[in-house]
């Protein structure tokens, strides 16, 4: 091994402690946090009951469709914590039901947009200059050319209105803001003397890209994801709204919103459900992220 | 502020135009898909168009006046042809055709939008500078709990909200549309309160603010507070600069010149991006508070043309927002050629 | 005898941040006496530029003085009402800031910059605007600014690193009638240069009849321009003397290490530099914050309580249990 080579190694062997000890400096934060470990919380106890939504609901069976007219417009009360809708279905359940869907549209939509958006980002930062990154860049501006909420709209409107569909416009309205920020982020540390190091010794470039770049990059893309995640559910929310996204009988707390405006003003209190639903999930995921940005800033 | 030649020179050079051209290029790209994605879908639009219980020949003739049994390159050709004579070609909800209908319901929505702005762009600045000049005191809190608020509630929460308590509880607002139905004002611009303006009818101006008050705020709300807090970071981040060191150490008028004048301009150059991008989208936004407050404008096309599968109102929708968008960019990037001399003079930026 | 302009007293100064409390300045007191040319030297981070600001009571809103005393003549600055400080700064004392791209608001010309700086420091005289410029255009010459007019109409940005710092040197000269607060003025400017920057300072100084302390890590710089040297380490005064005996018989063992580890001219080795690492002002070390690192800490005491500040010459003040003070 020649000196220079051991220069190159010694550099990259720096590079790598210095983000161990930024990663154990960023845990040691995130436990300090209150904005985080409040955020953290809030969201942890929604997935929970989400995934439980079955045992935890006080009406599991008024979810979907079921009719009571009995029991119709009921104000709120022990028995119905949130009233019951236009069917005489108990509404916080169905907020419960919300959440689950909501959490899996996120969850759907965050898998997909994510590897892809990552490595499409990747490969246009590292190869800034040349033909991959203006592909990648002019694709993104296309999307980008008009307002997010109206991409997603029309593309609802396209294909049918229903949930699948509103996911599959929620993730192509998203995924070039998420590419162009890892995107930025890479382009501003390809020049960084541990990725020179690492192009001198000849390392592969994918092998570049993945374990000495993306690490470095890793908790800003989290952050930018979680407090993403708030936008998307603003999103998802505005379509269904606007009918354009799941139909009823589905618990979607954006339909819900939109069902229940029918009896606006006189059944005020049924809007209360969902609309509270969608600020707290918003608001979780919210804390949350400005958790990690507080997280991963303060180096 | 003096704006001389030299300015304005600077502010229409090539940048912003090779912007506008790479902008619109996108816009095109986009409607191309748009486009494509529209016909390929299963479903025949002429026949959703006139009914299941049209006559074959005459859905056949709609086909073919709209080039729907063309190959899809010829009826992206014609859609353009038509496009540059300012065409979006025949509505299929409405059966006219979709830039008279644009023309029609757009104005409403920009009158809004105008508003929204106005009390956007004022409220972010008062706000985020007294939060940004005292960070950590009370009101600097109370701000930022409004702001997380503001963030979490989607706009058309707000509209309800705004509704219930200022109209339907408090009866101090109207409830929905532009004008009180009393009210008959001719449709010069097609801007309510500017048509009052020029026939001089200021009873008609009054109700036409009266009107515009709660949907304005109920699309101003989430912007405005999102806007707040980043000119309040960006406010607290200058505050700690050097330069603003340099000025208090020569004992500058605290307020007056260190914070509104040597910390606020450079922090509006990192706020003024947000806003305009948020002043853009206004119109995706007013989707939704347009159906709550009844109110006549782009939406009531829109929404009806989209639910319908309406494929020409769709496209025109979508370029009509991209239009907005790219104008809006425009203003933008000249204000901040203005406010930053680092653009101007084609420094780093 | 000298007429005290300057005098800080057991100055404690805290930054607080979300998480932590950092004490940086650990009870200081300096004094500059009228005419006077003090050197204020330590590595970075020893809490130099932390001093200034308070004296000029300018620190960033996490900053807080919480015990001393600032005397500027006989006006104490932690106490004095809002327009005499004001006067102070406007009229009596002018800094010079370690980074000139920094200290100059990058979206504003210079000329605006200047001319509000000038026109509160000629308060009340009556001056138009022409004259403000003019005054303007005189500091500019005076710091040797070839071409002032097109400074004067250019953006901070537009400007070499030099001319930046002639331009900063001639906006803390518009406030400095007497005392001139330099602050690392040649760290950020490029090699060639410094010597210039600095003759010019000096000869300022000299011209104008003002009194001055100035701020560096640069001792080489601080030995030909000052009279007397202040030896900061970890936020506080560890030893005062006038700069040929400093230099030519250090006493605490940190101003031993820091002249050893200047690189000479005439030796070719390099200095050793000192081992181990600046104070970690969320838990300062206990006793002398320097004895972690000192070569010559064997006594117990060291660790249990800070060394006072005491005579050991005529002028000659340390605050080190070698040289006494311990029980």
């Amino acid at each position: 091994m020649s000196i220079t080579e051991l220069d190159y190694n010694l550099i990259i062997q720096k590079e790598k402690e210095v983000r161990k000890e930024r990663f154990k400096r960023a845990w040691f934060r995130f436990k300090k946090s209150k904005l985080a470990i409040t955020g953290l919380v809030i969201l942890s106890t929604l997935l929970i009951m989400a995934i439980f939504a079955e045992y935890l609901a006080p009406y599991p069976e008024h979810a979907g469709m079921y009719v009571n007219f009995k029991e119709r417009f009921q104000y709120i009360s022990t028995k119905y914590l949130l009233g019951t809708d236009h069917l005489g279905r108990d509404i916080f359940t169905r907020v419960i039901f919300g959440f689950r869907l909501a959490f899996m549209m996120i969850g759907i939509v965050i898998s997909i947009v994510m590897p892809v958006g990552t490595v499409l980002g990747l490969i246009a930062g590292y190869y800034k200059g040349k033909w991959p990154e203006h592909i990648v860049l002019r694709l993104a501006d296309m999307f980008v050319s008009i307002p997010p909420l109206i991409l997603a709209l029309s593309i609802c409107a396209i294909l049918e209105p229903n949930i699948v569909n509103a996911m599959i416009a929620i993730t192509l309205m998203w995924w070039p803001w998420y590419t162009r920020m890892v995107y930025s982020m890479t382009s501003s540390i390809r020049d960084e003397p541990y990725v020179w190091a690492a192009r001198a010794l000849g390392v592969k470039d994918r092998d570049i890209m993945f374990k000495e770049i993306l690490p470095n990059i890793l908790g800003p893309i989290l952050t930018k994801a979680t407090l993403d995640a708030a936008w998307v559910i603003l999103i998802g929310s505005a379509i269904s709204f606007l009918g354009l996204g799941a139909q009823p009988p589905t618990p979607d707390l954006g339909t819900m919103v939109s069902e229940y405006m029918a009896y606006f003003p006189t059944y005020w209190w049924m809007i209360i459900g969902p609309a509270l639903g969608i600020a707290i999930l918003v608001m979780a995921f919210n804390l949350f992220g400005d958790g990690l940005r507080e997280v991963f800033a303060g180096d | 502020m003096k704006i001389n030649l030299n300015v304005l020179k600077g502010i229409f050079n090539n940048a912003i135009l090779k912007r506008i051209i790479l902008s619109l290029i996108s816009l095109l790209g986009l409607s191309l898909i748009i486009f494509t994605l529209a016909r390929i879908m299963p479903g025949d639009p002429a026949r959703m168009a006139l009914g299941p219980r049209a006559p074959e020949e005459i859905v056949q003739k709609y086909r073919e006046m709209l080039y729907l049994d063309k190959p899809l390159y010829v009826q992206y050709y014609y859609w353009l042809i038509n496009l540059f004579q300012g065409k979006l070609g025949p509505s299929l909800t409405s059966f006219r055709e979709v830039s008279v209908d644009i023309a029609d319901f757009l104005p409403a929505t920009l009158e809004l939008m105008l508003f929204v702005a106005i009390i956007q762009v004022t409220g972010t600045l008062i706000l985020g500078t007294i939060s940004g000049c005292k960070p950590g005191s009370a009101i600097d809190g109370a701000l930022r709990v409004f702001a997380y608020i503001g963030i979490c509630v989607p706009p058309f929460v707000w509209a309800l909200i705004l509704q219930f308590v200022f109209s339907y509880i408090l009866g101090w607002f109207p409830a929905t549309e532009r004008l009180s139905s009393y009210i008959r004002l001719p449709r010069i611009t097609g801007l309510v309160t500017i048509d009052a303006l020029i026939t001089g009818n200021f009873n008609a101006f009054v109700d036409a603010l009266w009107h515009l008050a709660l949907p304005s705020l109920a699309l101003a709300v989430g912007a405005m507070a999102q806007e707040t807090r980043i000119l309040r970071s960006a406010m607290v981040e200058n505050i700690n600069k050097d330069y603003i060191t340099t000025f208090l150490s020569h004992g500058l008028p605290i307020y007056r010149y260190v914070y509104f004048k040597y910390a606020l301009r450079p922090s509006l150059c990192s706020t003024i991006p947000v806003i305009g991008l948020d002043i853009a989208s206004l119109i995706a936004n007013a989707f939704m508070v347009e159906m709550i407050f009844n109110w006549p404008g782009i939406s009531k096309f829109g929404i009806t043309a989209m639910l319908r599968k309406d494929l020409n109102g769709i496209v025109g929708i979508v370029l009509v927002a991209g239009i907005i968008y790219i104008v809006t960019n425009v203003i933008i990037d000249i204000i901040l050629t203005i406010l930053d001399p680092r653009i101007r003079r084609g420094g780093q930026q | 005898m000298y007429e005290n302009l300057l005098t800080v007293k057991d100055l404690f100064v805290k930054y607080k941040s979300y998480w932590y409390v950092y004490h940086v300045l650990d009870g200081v007191s300096i004094n500059v006496k009228l005419g006077e040319k003090v050197g204020l030297i330590g590595e970075s981070g020893a809490g130099k530029t932390t001093l200034l600001k308070s004296i000029l009571r300018v620190l960033p809103p996490q900053g807080k003085i919480t015990n001393g005393e600032i005397l500027y003549r006989d006006v104490n600055l932690l106490n004095c009402s809002k327009q005499q400080l004001l006067e102070i700064r406007r009229r009596k004392i002018g800094m010079i800031f370690q980074d000139p791209l920094a200290a100059l608001n990058p979206v504003f010309k210079i000329k605006e910059q200047m001319l509000d700086i000038i026109k509160y420091a000629h308060e009340n005289s009556g001056m138009n605007k022409r004259d403000l410029e003019n005054i303007a255009l005189d500091l500019l010459r005076d710091t040797l600014i070839p071409d002032p007019e097109r400074v004067l109409n250019s953006y901070p940005f537009e400007l070499s690193g030099g001319m930046r710092q002639r331009v900063v040197i001639a906006m803390a000269l518009a406030s400095a009638r007497e005392l001139l607060l330099a602050d690392e003025p040649t760290t950020n400017i490029d090699v060639t240069i410094q010597a210039q920057i600095l003759k010019l300072i000096m000869d300022l100084v000299k011209k104008k009849g003002l009194s001055m302390l100035l701020v560096s890590h640069a001792l080489g710089m601080v030995r030909n321009m000052t009279d007397r040297i202040y030896v900061i380490y970890g936020g506080n005064i560890v030893e005062e003397a006038p700069t040929s005996k400093l230099f030519k018989d250090p006493l605490h063992p940190y101003t031993r290490l820091l002249i050893d580890s200047a690189p000479k001219i005439l030796s070719s080795t390099l200095g050793e530099g000192i081992k181990g690492n600046p104070v970690d002002y969320r838990h300062p070390p206990s006793g002398c914050r320097f004895h972690p690192r000192c070569p010559f800490c064997d006594q117990e005491i060291c660790r249990r309580a800070k060394p006072p500040l005491i005579e050991v010459d005529r002028d000659r003040y340390v605050s080190c249990y070698l040289y006494g003070g311990g029980t």
